[in-house]
This record gives C-alpha cells, sequence and structure tokens, in this order.
C-alpha cells in the first residue's frame, strides 16, 4: 500500500475515507442511538433521485443531490414527526420513489453517463480534490452542529419527551438531525456507493456504542474505526483489484461480526464469574 | 375516625408545609383530551394549592397519565385551560417538573446516571449554553437526596428499576421545581426500593407541590392531601378519609372497568378499605 502513496489518486482516496469518517462517527453515532438507521437507509436511496436530475438538468449530480437529499430527508423527518405510526410505510414508499425518479430521469437524458455507477457502487479511487474541499466543508457544518447543540442532541435522544418538558425544540433537533444525515449521505457515496452508504455510516457507530459508554468517545471510537474499515479496505482493493466500496464495507461488517462474537463472549465470560462460588 | 395499616408513613405524622403560598399551583379548568379520535380526559376541573400532596389513582386507561402530561406539556388539552402557577405552562416549564413512568430506552445507550439526573438541568440553561459547574453541584446534591449519589458513574442501563426510578427523581429535583409530577412512582419496583421512594416523597412533600399517579398508595396515605379518582372523569377529588365511600359509588360502573386499578385491591395493602368515613 506504501507504494501506491505515490499516486495523487490513492491519497485522495485516502483523505476522502478519513474526511468521511468525521462523519461517519459523528451522524452515525446519533443514528444508531436515535435508531433511525431506517430513515437514514431511505435518505440514502432516494438521493439517487438527486444524481438523475443532476443530469437531467445538466448540472453537477453532487448538487442534485444535496438539494434533492435534503428535501427528501426533510419529507421523510416530518412523516416521522406528524405520523409515527405510519413513518415506516412512508419512508419506504419515499425510498423507493427517490430511486426510481433518478433511474427514469437518466433514461430520458440524452448520451452517456460515465459516473453513474461511481454514485451507486462508491469510486473512492476516483474522488477529485474539488469534492475534497466538499467533505470538509460539509464536515465542518457537521461538526459546528454538534458542538453547539450537543446536549440537547443527547437529551432527546435518551428520552425525547423529558426534553420537550424542558423546552428543548424537539421536533427542530429532528430535522436538524436528517438534514445532518442528508450531508453525511453526499459525502459517504463518492466512497462506498449510494446503496452501500447506510452499512458504512451505522457499523462502526453500532460497534463503539457497544463497547464504550460516553456519547462523545462513542463517536471518536466510531470515526476510528471508520477510517480503520477505510483503510484496510482501500488497500485490500488496491492488492486484490476489487470493488473498492464493497470491499470496505465487507471490512466493516467483518469487524461488526466479530464485535458482536466478542460482545458475547464478554457476556458468558461475565455470567461464569457471577455464577462462581466466593473463595 | 380513621384507623391506618400497620405499614405506616416512615416518619411519623404529616407535618405542616413550608412554602404555602396563597395563589394556585396548579389550576384546570374543564380540561378535556383525546388521543386521536379517542377520549380519555373529560370535563376536569381541580385546583391544587402550593405545598399540596396529591394522588390520582384509577383504573388503567382512566387518564392518570394523561392529565400528568396535560399538566406538564407533553399533550394539549382538546378544550379547557391549563395554568401553573398563575400562567401558561411554556412561561412555567422551569418551575414544573416530570417524572415518567419508567421509559422505554435503549439500554446500551452510552450515558451514565450523573449525565441523566443532569438532563435536568436542561431548561434551566437554555440552548447553546454549556452546562455549568454550578449545574454539576447541584445535580451532584439531587443525586445524594435521593440516595443515588454512589451509582453516578454507572450507565443508566445497569441500574435496577428503582436505582433508576430514583435516577429520574434526581433528574426532576434538579431542575429545583415547585411543582413535581410523578407517574406511578411505586410500579414496578422491588419492596425495599418502594420503601425508599415512599420515604423520600414524605420528605418531599415538605418542600413542595406534588401530584403523583399511582396504582396503590400505600404507607402515603396519611401524607396525602387529597385523592383523585379518574377515571375519564374526576370521580372523586377530595380529602383521603372520605374517599372509598366515593370510590365504592363508582363501582357503580362495569365492575371490570372498576375492579383495577382501585387503590387497595390487595388485602395486604388494604389501607383505603380499613378507612371508615
Amino acid at each position: 500500500m506504501i507504494e501506491a502513496l505515490q499516486f495523487e489518486f490513492f491519497r485522495n482516496a485516502l483523505w476522502a475515507g478519513l474526511l468521511v469518517s468525521v462523519a461517519c462517527g459523528i451522524v452515525g453515532t446519533l443514528v444508531v442511538l436515535r435508531r433511525i438507521v431506517f430513515l437514514s437507509g431511505g435518505i440514502a436511496h432516494a438521493a439517487y433521485g438527486g444524481i438523475g436530475l443532476g443530469f437531467y438538468l445538466g448540472i453537477d449530480p453532487l448538487l442534485g443531490a444535496v438539494g434533492f437529499s435534503l428535501i427528501s430527508a426533510l419529507a421523510m423527518g416530518l412523516v416521522e414527526l406528524r405520523a409515527r405510526q405510519r413513518a415506516d410505510t412512508v419512508i419506504g414508499v419515499l425510498w423507493a420513489l427517490g430511486m426510481a425518479t433518478g433511474i427514469v430521469l437518466i433514461d430520458v437524458t440524452p448520451g452517456y453517463k460515465p459516473d453513474l455507477m461511481s454514485y451507486l457502487f462508491g469510486s473512492i479511487l476516483a474522488v477529485p480534490p474539488s469534492y475534497l474541499w466538499l467533505m470538509l466543508a460539509l464536515n465542518a457544518v457537521i461538526l459546528l452542529f454538534v458542538v453547539l447543540f450537543f446536549k440537547e442532541l443527547v437529551a432527546s435522544s435518551f428520552d425525547e419527551g423529558y426534553a420537550l418538558t424542558r423546552g428543548v425544540p424537539v421536533q427542530a433537533m429532528h430535522l436538524a438531525m436528517v438534514a445532518l444525515i442528508a450531508l453525511a449521505v453526499v459525502m459517504m457515496m463518492r466512497v462506498v456507493g449510494l446503496i452501500m452508504v447506510i452499512a458504512l455510516l451505522t457499523m462502526p457507530a453500532a460497534i463503539a456504542v457497544d463497547w464504550v459508554k460516553d456519547v462523545k468517545m462513542a463517536m471518536v471510537a466510531a470515526g476510528s474505526l471508520s477510517a480503520l474499515f477505510v483503510i484496510i479496505g482501500l488497500a485490500l482493493s488496491f492488492h486484490l483489484n476489487l470493488t473498492s466500496g464493497a470491499t470496505i464495507i465487507l471490512v466493516a461488517g467483518t469487524g461488526y461480526l466479530v464485535s458482536l462474537g466478542a460482545l458475547r463472549l464478554r457476556g458468558r465470560v461475565r455470567s461464569a464469574q457471577s455464577e462462581s462460588p466466593a473463595p | 375516625m380513621t384507623t391506618r395499616s400497620t405499614q405506616g408513613p416512615p416518619d411519623g405524622p404529616a407535618a405542616p408545609r413550608q412554602d404555602v403560598q396563597p395563589d394556585i399551583a396548579v389550576g384546570l379548568d374543564h380540561v378535556s383530551a383525546a388521543y386521536d379520535q379517542t377520549v380519555v380526559l373529560e370535563d376536569v376541573s381541580l385546583e391544587i394549592v402550593p405545598g399540596e400532596f396529591v394522588a390520582l389513582v384509577g383504573p388503567n386507561g382512566g387518564g392518570k397519565t394523561t392529565l400528568l402530561k396535560v399538566i406538564v406539556g407533553l399533550i394539549e388539552p382538546l378544550h379547557g385551560s391549563v395554568r401553573v402557577r398563575g400562567h401558561a405552562i411554556s412561561e412555567e416549564r422551569h418551575n414544573i417538573a416530570y417524572v415518567p413512568q419508567d421509559i422505554r430506552f435503549d439500554r446500551d445507550f452510552p450515558v451514565t446516571a450523573w449525565e441523566v439526573a443532569r438532563m435536568g438541568r436542561l431548561g434551566r440553561r437554555g440552548l447553546l449554553r454549556r452546562y455549568t459547574a454550578q449545574d454539576g453541584e447541584i445535580v451532584d446534591e439531587a443525586m445524594e437526596k435521593v440516595n443515588v449519589h454512589h451509582l453516578r458513574n454507572r450507565p443508566i442501563g445497569s441500574l435496577s428499576g428503582g436505582e433508576r426510578q430514583r435516577v429520574y427523581i434526581a433528574r426532576a429535583l434538579a431542575s429545583q421545581p415547585r411543582v413535581l409530577l410523578l407517574d406511578e412512582p411505586l410500579a414496578n419496583i422491588d419492596p425495599e426500593a418502594r420503601e425508599l421512594i415512599e420515604g423520600l416523597m414524605v420528605s418531599l412533600a415538605h418542600q413542595m407541590t406534588i401530584v403523583m399517579s399511582t396504582h396503590d398508595i400505600g404507607a402515603l396515605l396519611p401524607r396525602i392531601d387529597t385523592i383523585g379518582y379518574l377515571n375519564r372523569q374526576l370521580a372523586y377529588y377530595g380529602e383521603p378519609g372520605c374517599a372509598p365511600a366515593a370510590i365504592r359509588e363508582s363501582y357503580r360502573c362495569p365492575a371490570e372497568v372498576a375492579a383495577e386499578g382501585l387503590p387497595c385491591p390487595d388485602p395486604r395493602r388494604a389501607h383505603l378499605h380499613e378507612v371508615q368515613p
């Protein structure tokens, strides 16, 4: 992998991986804690509508994805607030509608679309420097918001009803949260692809939350794990000539399964210790 | 003349309240509330004076939790108005605290008991302001008061039901309320924890207005100023001594409605049955 670092595209890929890990650590942890993984999946897939819109209008598909995923995220967020018992159905519908819109818009756009697959399956090795700047800016927005409203985000994630009685603007927090997810999705789609965004967003955070008993530390741990998975995945894909996004996801998935196994083992050891008679 | 069960109050007869003020702590004026199309509270009016200790009893689904949520502003009433210390709840949020019935939550949620109690300071601190050292001291004090300070660094998910309930009470106390609402604080906890919480409520009753919903008043009966029997409507609201007769009156509703959730269906805790009006 060291020899690969002499190539600019590989250095860019590494930077992209590290930058995306910041968003993954922060947003992913909140997604896991607030149990809105399905909503995040909906936002990620609906973002494809934005890609299609970008191609159709002849603008940067990335811009289309930012706008479209922000709007669809807010729509899904509102549905969760207003019709909670129907939310999963409506999110499922918006999820499919977003993707279908993207596919049809691309159908009716004439010409060859060279980048299309890179949005779906990721192309971290083809990340342009301009995208790195965009990622940096989006990370700054995410970080700023979470620093400013950390106590409200944690309190409303833990016990929404109580936070409401303390005057926390719980609904605004929820909508801001889905907007952050939309931003994170846009950052991640070039790394692992829209289809697999949800896996990289949630797996490092799910591992972190299982082992670390502090929200801030869980965010740091999730970000670090995400960076680790991206680097290992990149190295493996480089040496074995595999699709980088999918390899990263397989590495993360392996990490998640190992963590689950270790948790079970820890549980058994602890229960054995508590059952064994005192000397 | 009343007879009490042998399981009496933790520390003798009720002491006079300290912070009695002439105004009304909580006032409900013809309040109705509904979930979707189902009316769960109908035309409830009551006035609670500062320092009063009110117990709400009644069957499951009778509207006890809804009434507390209406008072604390979690549910908008369909009709009628709610005043806390003479103002709308939005202006009095910081003076009223709510201890929900054991909430469903993620046991792996990475917060400690102390961090949960500190959430009580949210309303006092406001948006964009960090918690201060003073907040920390107030939280420590609240945790000491409910005897959970030794659990401060434990993850909230690792606590027992009774310990968690006391952490929620500490969270409510950390907001330094004048009115404390508790939803079934004595449910689903072991007898030892129950005794602790009963003792705690007795001492808190000297310091603030308390409204508690419960299935089982138990040892707290001597301390309670007012009992409200709620079965969609407020069938009885007055001194505990007169409650049994009034509640018996309301037995005239179908037995399966009244049989559940009466204050004392269990003969071991038959305090109310022993009361002769």
